[in-house]
Formats: structure tokens, sequence, C-alpha cells
């Protein structure tokens, strides 16, 4: 508590851009994101990995931040809501959420993307059944996620080409 | 083309889905401090002592606070709204002298960062002496154990409602039904973002606010006094809030904290963020309420003809905005029925619970459940089919008078309940429902009719307390023509996830003949732009009404503005000049010619280059503001008599269930909503609210509870434990809309969004019917597996319900 | 959240004997168990320091224990207050002595009850922890209060 904490020394490369910190061991891994690194697209919801408002993507697994400490990071690939857009260009789940009323207040919804993300990278062409059950740890507290369902099923769509 | 009734691009969507949004906690400044709360375990116990010494020399700390410090820092305690002896009620943001539920802060911590704020935190010693724990309001009532010394009593309220001829409906009536005890649980739709704030407070008096709270106008009426500074000396904003749901209208109490730490530190920005074990122990529930002794008279047609009964509130540690509950549901005393006959009494309890605030169908769902039970118990009872009882005893012609003197504006229930009906697949699942029933199963099909009373008329708070300066309601909307000729507009909304942005430039759109991308609507809410009134905020579904009815009211004055300077640029009359685009842009142009004018021209005239303006025009200044008020007056606070919402948007749903018999598990095999809010603006927004709003009252109905242990702790203080509803239990739901327009608002639109607490309701008629014939009652609105299993477990056991048939 | 428990043990040390350990703060806390460390007060009352571990979640609990009864030789009775990782706790434990066959009977019973996070964490699991608890702590009476071979009770 009152002694000092050694600072650890990491590298996460997030969004494709490399970053060295020191760290106190006990800084989460969505304080990093958030608070070191000033991305704050990463929202928390709660404290026991429920609400999934921090999922970003580790070596592309879909993962709560709040659960993960930064030095356990170190070393790994990390993709927030922030590095979907390219060059310009949104990412179709970012789209298809927008066009199918899948946000409202949008607080969950980089969270929701994030999951949706590795989703789709799993299954390019999910079921009703498979969408509830690869967002079932992301809450959404506005849409009721009929509509967040529907969206995924039209990003799926459009990726298909 | 017409812009009302379209699904234009949301414009907040462009922010969001970017991950861009702006939250309180998304604020970063230099030098920034964190806030800590250290928190009361106990729900009833005496503060002896709180040690700050260790938390204080703890490198990085930079202060602490106590109540007893507080106390002495606040002019005042927080006003509460009840009447004597509720008046009396002390009530400091962080607890003095006593801790009265569990999770009240009891001390705070400002540090360099909120790890070391929480680190000083564990070090605060508080010593306690424990009291006994009031759990039930009542319980509460019989005052054994007074939270409140200075209130003398643990009872913040009571009144008789009384309507009609009550005792003579009785004596006259075929059939008389008696339901001992319904009970309405403790929940909140706990948005996902938690409550935040930054708080400065300058050493010259200034005290800025970013925050989440969702309505401003009345948490600075609050906060100014409550912290002995002027109005005006608060600059409150708010930007993106992740969901309020009503829950954030009461979190100026820890902005009063945050507050008055950053004045400790000298004028430094102090941030606080709840976890969500914070927010769930301490930050509000939703209204807990008893029905007691209710007593149904029935005619010989199944028609109800007379109610009366006992309600109790349990309204948690503090009144505060809760006393408002106790009046609010008489906004739909008779709910979507014909009933002219009640008599209610209404009370109101402090328990060593959280204290009680607005949540998503606020009071209302509250008493339209206890209706919808009667409705379905009395169909039970005398063997009526639940659709057919409620088309006996639909309102059927509107606009209706309530007994107490609110007025239904328009509606059709009749047509939504064959809508629903169409859409579920009725017919097709009462035969399944038989051949369920033939094998052992347990089926069930529930109707729940629904009111989302919009656009309050505060003075109702009269009837609560005569002595509170509020009646009325009103939004206020600026638009201006600025000197590069956009569009700006500000809403005084203050929204969190309704689309305010969208509708409102929809509204412009279609007023200036323009599309809605051509209008700027700034987000958030900002004291600074001059666009608020005390009744400011997000809640009591009426955006569509008050927020874009200030709208629509400044554009007609923009666009009366915008035809003198044409006119005079153009040197046409008014009359003949018509809005649109053109090949410069948004314009006003000569109609029949291709002589026009662009709203740069207008800007820069008006702004820059006004020498050349005719003197007559000095007024015009292409910046408006508008206040939009409904036209309400004073309630008779006698009689509790008078018009207390302007318009009723109705919701019918219909659920199937079919129950577990091992387990009790409720499982949703098809669910329908029907909405009718008037004139829909958007149907994509609507659609999305209705949704919404179903989602909250399932999670409630079937999971969500706040359940407390008899030493009041709050044994479901984690999401883990609290399980609000995800994707796994939200069933798909076909969704239809009937409108009738309402005759009260400009556009014919219905405030919407609260849902009226459908599902519960349905879901409740759903249980009742799949457990026919199993001699169960329901009678509680928390329908878990466990609840459930309990219900067939108790089976023998009285339904607390007898019919007594005089005719 | 409240946890009742009572038992009874047979011990052949005299009921005075008995009484002098159990209503003397620095023999009877020891027995604790998870104890750490012990700071008397006064005569009557010491602050305890436990360990306290469920799960994962683990801490040093503090205990302001309190002789509230002593009533020599027939009753003592405690009164803990305890606070750990925002969470508190209240005790209760009391002893009452009857001689029978030439020793004492010692009936003990008690209450603890639970306040804040920890319950809501992990309510289910504090029950049988507590009781596990409880039952080591009796056990560690009854081996100190037996004067053969390892008993520790001799002073």
């Amino acid at each position: 508590m009152s002694e000092v904490i050694e600072k650890v020394s990491i590298r996460i490369t997030i969004n494709g851009q490399s970053y060295r910190r020191k760290v106190e061991p006990r800084l989460l891994l969505v304080q990093f994101i958030r608070e070191e690194l000033g991305l704050t697209g990463t929202h928390v919801g709660c404290d026991v990995t429920y609400c999934g408002a921090c999922t970003v993507l580790v070596d592309d697994k879909p993962t709560k931040s709040c659960t993960l400490l930064a030095v356990q990071a170190d070393g790994c690939e990390i993709l927030t809501v922030e590095g979907l857009e390219q060059d310009g260009e949104l990412h179709p789940l970012q789209k298809a959420f927008s066009e199918n009323h899948g946000l409202q207040c949008g607080y969950c919804t980089p969270g929701m993307l994030m999951s949706s993300m590795a989703l789709l990278a799993e299954k390019p062409d999910p079921s009703p059944a498979e969408i509830r059950k690869g967002i079932s740890g992301n809450l959404c507290r506005c849409t009721g996620y009929n509509n967040i369902i529907k969206s995924i099923q039209a990003a799926a769509r459009e990726m298909a080409g | 083309m017409s812009w009302i009734g379209k699904s234009p691009e949301r414009k907040e969507d462009q922010r969001l889905i970017r991950g861009r949004g702006l939250f309180v906690d998304d604020k970063q400044s230099y030098g920034l401090l964190h806030l800590h709360l250290v928190r009361s375990p106990y729900a009833h116990a005496q503060i002896l002592s709180i040690d700050v010494a260790a938390a204080e020399a703890l490198p990085g700390v930079i202060c602490t606070l106590t109540g007893a410090e507080v106390k002495d820092l606040m002019p005042e305690s927080f006003m509460e709204l009840g009447p004597e002896p509720a008046a009396s009620i002390r009530d400091y943001p962080l607890a003095v002298g006593k801790a009265i539920f569990q999770g009240e802060p009891v001390a705070a911590v400002v540090a360099e960062t909120p790890a070391l704020a929480a680190d000083g935190g564990a070090l605060i010693e508080v010593d306690y002496d424990m009291l006994d724990a009031v759990v039930t309001a009542e319980q509460a009532l019989e005052d054994k154990d007074i939270l409140h010394e200075s209130a003398g009593t643990n009872q913040t309220w009571q009144g008789v409602y009384e309507y009609g001829e009550v005792d003579k409906a009785f004596a006259e009536a075929a059939t008389v039904v008696a339901i001992d005890r319904l009970h309405f649980h403790r929940f909140a739709s706990t948005p996902v973002e938690n409550n935040a704030v930054v708080a400065e407070w300058l050493p010259h008096g200034d005290l800025n606010f970013f925050c989440n709270n969702s309505f401003v106008g009345f948490a600075q009426q609050l906060l100014a006094p409550a912290l002995g500074i002027s109005v005006d000396q608060m600059h409150i904003k708010t930007h993106d809030i992740g969901g309020s749901f009503g829950n954030k209208i009461s979190n100026y109490t820890q902005m009063a904290i945050a507050a008055l730490a950053s004045r400790k530190t000298g004028g430094r920005s102090v941030k606080w963020v709840e976890t969500r074990t914070e927010h769930l122990l301490s930050s509000g529930h939703g209204n807990e309420r008893t029905f007691l002794d209710t007593e149904v008279a029935l005619d010989k047609n199944g028609v109800i003809t007379a109610v009366r009964s006992r309600h109790i509130d349990d309204c948690g540690a503090y009144p505060r905005y809760e006393p408002l509950g106790c009046v609010i549901w008489s906004q739909v005393l008779p709910a979507t029925y014909g009933v002219r006959n009640f008599r209610i009494d209404f009370s109101q309890a402090v328990t060593n619970k959280c204290p009680a605030v607005p949540n998503r169908g606020y009071s209302r769902m509250q008493h339209l459940w206890f209706m919808e039970r009667i409705i379905d118990i009395c169909a039970h009872e005398l063997d009526i089919p639940a659709d057919e009882m409620r088309l006996k005893n639909y309102i059927t012609e509107f606009p209706y008078t309530t007994p107490n003197g609110c007025v239904y504006d328009s509606g059709n229930y009749p047509a939504m309940l064959e809508k629903a009906k169409e859409l579920i697949g009725w017919d097709d699942w009462k035969k399944k429902q038989a051949d369920a029933r033939g094998e052992g199963r347990l089926l069930g099909i529930g109707i729940g009719t629904t009111l989302d009373s919009g656009t309050n008329n505060f003075g109702q708070a009269r009837i609560m307390n005569p002595h509170l300066p509020f009646s009325g309601n009103s939004e206020v909307a600026t638009i201006r023509i600025d000197l590069q000729g956009s569009v700006i507009v500000t809403l005084g909304s203050g929204p969190s996830g309704q689309s305010h942005e969208t509708t409102a430039s929809q509204v412009v759109a279609e007023e200036l003949g323009i599309s809605p991308d051509l209008v700027r609507v700034r987000s958030g809410f900002d004291t600074g732009w001059n666009t608020f009134v005390g009744h400011s905020g997000s809640y009591a579904s009426q955006f569509a009404v008050t927020g874009l009815s200030a709208v629509h009211g400044a554009c007609e004055k923009l666009k009366a503005e915008m035809r003198r300077l044409a006119a005079f640029i153009l040197e046409a009359s008014e009359e003949d000049l018509e809005f649109g685009i053109g090949d410069e842009g948004p314009q006003l142009s000569v109609k029949g010619t291709d002589q026009a004018v662009n709203y740069w021209y207008m800007g820069n005239l008006v702004n820059n280059d006004n020498a050349v303006l005719a003197g007559e025009l000095g007024d015009v200044t292409l910046n408006i503001r508008h206040v939009y008020r409904p036209p309400f007056t004073v309630p008779d606070t006698e009689r509790k008599y008078g018009n207390l919402t302007l318009t009723y948007a109705a919701q019918l749903h219909i659920a199937v269930i079919e129950i577990d018999r091992a387990f009790g598990h409720p499982k949703i095999l098809a669910y329908a909503a029907v909405d009718d809010c008037g004139t829909v603006i958007n149907p994509k927004i609507v659609g999305g609210q209705v949704h919404g709003a179903t989602a909250h009252g399932i999670g409630a109905a079937i999971m969500e509870i706040f359940q407390y242990d008899e030493t009041g702790n709050l044994l479901t203080s984690s999401f883990s434990d609290y399980c609000p509803i995800t994707s796994m239990n939200m069933p798909d739901v076909q969704y239809g809309s009937i409108q009738t327009p309402s005759p009260f608002s400009y556009n014919g639109a219905k405030g919407m969004g609260e849902g009226g607490g459908a599902p519960l309701h349905t879901v409740s008629a759903a249980i009742q019917d799949a457990l026919y014939g199993e001699g169960v009652i329901v009678r509680e609105s928390h329908h878990s597996a466990n609840s459930v299993f309990a219900l067939l477990r108790d089976s023998d056991e009285s339904t607390g319900v007898q019919v007594e048939t005089r005719q | 959240m409240a946890i009742l428990f009572e038992g009874e043990f047979e011990i052949t040390r005299s009921r005075e004997e008995t009484f002098a350990f159990l209503a003397d703060t620095q023999k009877f806390a020891p027995c604790l168990p998870t104890f750490e460390s012990l700071e008397m007060e006064d005569d009557e009352s010491a602050t305890v320091k436990i360990k306290i571990g469920i799960g994962k979640i683990r801490g040093i609990a503090t205990i302001n224990l309190v002789l509230e009864e002593s009533e020599s030789p027939t009753r003592a009775r405690y009164s803990g207050k305890g606070s750990v990782m925002g969470s508190a706790f209240n005790l209760i434990a009391g002893f009452d002595l009857e001689e029978i066959n030439g020793g004492t009977l010692v009936k003990w019973s008690g209450e603890l009850k639970m306040f804040g996070k920890l319950v809501a964490l992990a309510g289910g699991l504090i029950k049988p922890i507590a009781k596990k608890d409880i039952k080591r702590l009796i056990d560690a009476l009854q081996k100190a209060l037996d004067p053969g071979p390892g008993g520790q009770a001799a002073g």
C-alpha cells in the first residue's frame, strides 16, 4: 500500500503503433490504454468482467481489458476501436451499427464492435444464436440487443461481398 | 421532401462509432486530481470517530474530507422536496454523525492518481457503533427505529387519493375481489456508464462542472444554495452521457463532494468516477412499492367499478426527489381502464437502503403493474379470458378526463391489442397452449397494457408539498444563422442516448426546407449557452413535445426574421418568399423567379456588414432563443385534481412464456410489442427506444433485483450478482406501431421512451397464465427461476385472494 | 448476514482453571484461527489482528476485542468489532461453565454478523468458512485447556 512500488517496463503495440512505458504492476490494461495513451474509446462499465465495455483485441482475441494487467499484455498486439477505421474508411461493422441503429448512447459500442470483430473473424456468417453468444459478454442498456444483432448480420453480409 | 417520419443518419453516430465520444471519464487535464469515497459497510451505524491522519500522511494524497467538515463548509444541507416532517431531514453528501445505508459515503480522499486515492481511503479508520437496520417500508412505518432524528418519524409522506363514490360502488358491486398484498421489487436501469464528474471550484468563486447529470435544470437549483453559490457562478456542462434512464438525475450529491474537495485543494480540478459496485450500492435504486388490502368492485359483466387500496413506497435512506413519486403515479390513476371510483391511501417511508431515484417508468410503472395485476387476477378469478377482460374495461373515447382530472389525449387500445395478437400469432399460440396443458407443461400467454405519460406538469409537486415553487413545464432551444451562414442549434435537454441532435435537425430541416446535414446541433448541455430553464433535462418522456416544440418555435421566429431580411435584400414582398436549397446552399427565393439570397449573405449582413441594413431591421439578429411552455394550470392540491401530463403514449405487449416445472425457469418463447406515441418523428429512433425499454422491463421481470438481507447488506452489489439482461436473455421482439396523433402537441407527437414498464406487467401476466390451475396467484413483480420455483413449491398455501359474489 | 453458532465440550480441568483461561484475553485471543498479533488496550480490551482469506481475496482484519462479561467461575463473554477491506463484522462469543464429573462442561455460543463488500462478493462462501473457523477455534481452545501432554494451559 504505502510501500514504494517498483515500476515495470513494458512494450505494447496498439493499433499498429508501438509504445514503451514503465508502469506500476497493478495498472490495468484498460487504464494503460485510456490514461497512459489517451485512447478513451475503450470504456469501463463494471469491475467484474461482466459488461464488456472495455473489450479490446489482444493478439486477435477479444479480451476484457479491465481484467488484465498492463504488464500481462507486455509484447502483445492490441486493437482498439480507434484502430477500426482505415484510411478514412469506416469498418463495415461501424457502418452497419450506424445504419441499423445498433447504438444509442454509444458507451458500450466500442466493446461491442471489438467482440463483433472477433466473432466475424471466427464465423464470417454467424447465425443469430451465434451472434447472441458472441456478444453475450457485452452489456448494452439502450438498444435491447435486437438492432445490434441486425447490425452484425448486415456487416457479415457486407464483408462477404 | 418532408423530414418528419424519416430516419436520416444519426448525427451522434459519427463520433460514437469511432470511439470519439466525450464521456466524463474521458476528460483529462494537466494536474487533474482524483477523488475516492470511503463508504459505510453498515446499513445503520453511529459514526464514533474518523481518523484521517494516516491517509493524509500518504505521499500523493492532497487532502481528505469528512462529513463533519462538509457540514461546516455547506451553508445548508440539500433541500428535501417533501413537506414537514420530511423537510427537516438533514441531507449532506457525506454522512454526518450517522450512516444510514450500506455504501453511504462517510469520507473522501483526494490524491494525484485514482490508485493513490484508493490507497488513502484504505488508511482512513472509521469507528462505528452498529444500530438495528430497518429494511422494509412496513417495518419503517412502525417507527421503532428512527432513521432521521430531526424528522422524528420514518414516514415521509401520506395522503389519500379519493375520487367518485367508492363506498357506493362497493355496495352495488356484483363481485368484490380482495387481494391481501402485492409487491413491486427494487431494481434500476443501471446505465453502462457510471456516475462521474470533474469539478473545479476556482478561488475567485466560479465553479465549473463537467458531469453526466441528466436533469441539470433541477440539479443546479439544489446545488447552488447547498454550496452557497449563485446559479450563475456555476458553469455546468455535459457532453456524451452513457445512458441515464433517470438514474443520473440524482448524482448532484456526488457533484457537491467533488466541488468541496476541489475548493479544499485551492481550486484544482478533481475528478470522481464511480465504480460499478459503488453505483449499485449507493447511487440510486428504482422505488419499491407494496400494495396492501386491495379491494376491487366489479359489475355483473366483469367491468371494474371501483378500487380501494393502501400503497407504501420505500424510498430508501434519503427522500430527496422521491416524495414526487407519491404523486407522479396518479398521472395514470385508472391506467388504460374506465374505472371512475378510487380510494388509494398512499404513504412513503425511509429505510436503511440505498436512496430511491427516478428510474425509467418512474412511479407510474409501479401503479400500472398494480392495475394490470388487478385486471389479470380478477379475470382469473371470474374466469374471463385476459384479452376480453381488457376489452371490457379499456377507455375508448378520447380525449378522456380521468377521475383525478388528467386528460388522456388520444389512443386506441383495442387496435393495439389486435395488432399485438397478429404479431405474436395469438390463435396459434392458444392452440399450442392447449396442447401443452394437455401434456402437463406450463405455458402462459400474458398481455400488458401500459401508458407512458409524458411532459409532466410540475404543479403536481404541490399536491405533495403545497409550498414548492414549481408548476408547469418548459424547455428551451436556440437557433441562429452564424456569420458564415451555418445553422446552429443548441438544446436544453442534455440527452443521454436519445438522439436529440438528430431529431432536432429533422425539425429544423423540415421548417427551413433544407436537409438535416446542413443543421449543426451542438452536443450535450452547457449553462454557458443560455439554453436552459429550471425544467431543462431529459426525463419524463417529453423531448418530442417540449424539446422539439422549443426547436419549432425557435424556427418560426427565425423564419420571420429571415423573411423580413430577405424581403429587404431582394426588394420583394414577404409573402412571395420561399425557403429552400439553391445552387449556393440554403436560401430564400422569390417564388417563380431566379432571385434568391443565401444564408451566408444574410448571416454576413447581420453580423459583419450591417451599415447597409435599413433602420427598421435593427432588431434582426438571426439569433433566436425560444422557450416552449405547455398549456398547464396549477392543480387543485386539496382535491388532488388537475391535468398532470400533456401526452399519453401507450404500449401493448404480449409474451408467451414456458416455465420449467423442475427448476422454475421462465423461458420467453415469443414476444410482441406495439407502440403508440402519436406522430412518429423518426421511426428508427422510436423503435430503438421501444426495444430498449422492453429490455429493461424483461431484465427487471426475470433477472434484476436489489436484494437486501435482514441487516441491510445489499447482496446484489456487483453485476455478477445483479445480472443485467444480456443478449442471451433478450428475446426477438415482434415490433409494431399505430399512430394516434396527439391533439395537444404542434406535431401530433407524444413523448416516449420510458415505456411504462410494459414487460413487467406482461411477464407477470404470462406467468400467472402459465401457472393457471396450479392454485397460484402472482403477487410479486420479480420472476427469477428461484421465485417462480417458490411459487410452485408453495402453491398449496393461500393465494391471498378472496372473491365475494353478491349477485 | 448473521451466523449463529453453539455447542459444548467437556474437559477434565476444573471450572476455576477453565474460567481463568477463557476470561484472559491474552490467552483466549491467540486461539483465534489465523491469529497474527495482540495488543492489550486495557485489562478488558485488546486489538487483535487475524488473517482473513476467501479465495483470492485476502487481508488482515483488525478486531477490537472486549471482555464484556466476566462472572467467575461461570461465565465469560467477549464482543468483537472488526474491519477488513471496506467490510465490517461484529462477533459475540460466550462461555458458560458447569461442573461435571469433576471436570468442566463448556457451553459455547456466539454470533457473527458480516457487513459490506465481502458479504456481497463472497456471501455464499462465508458461512462454510466461518463454520470451519469456529470449529478451529473450539478445537484450539479444547487443546489449550487439555492438561495432558502438549496442553498449553498450565499457566
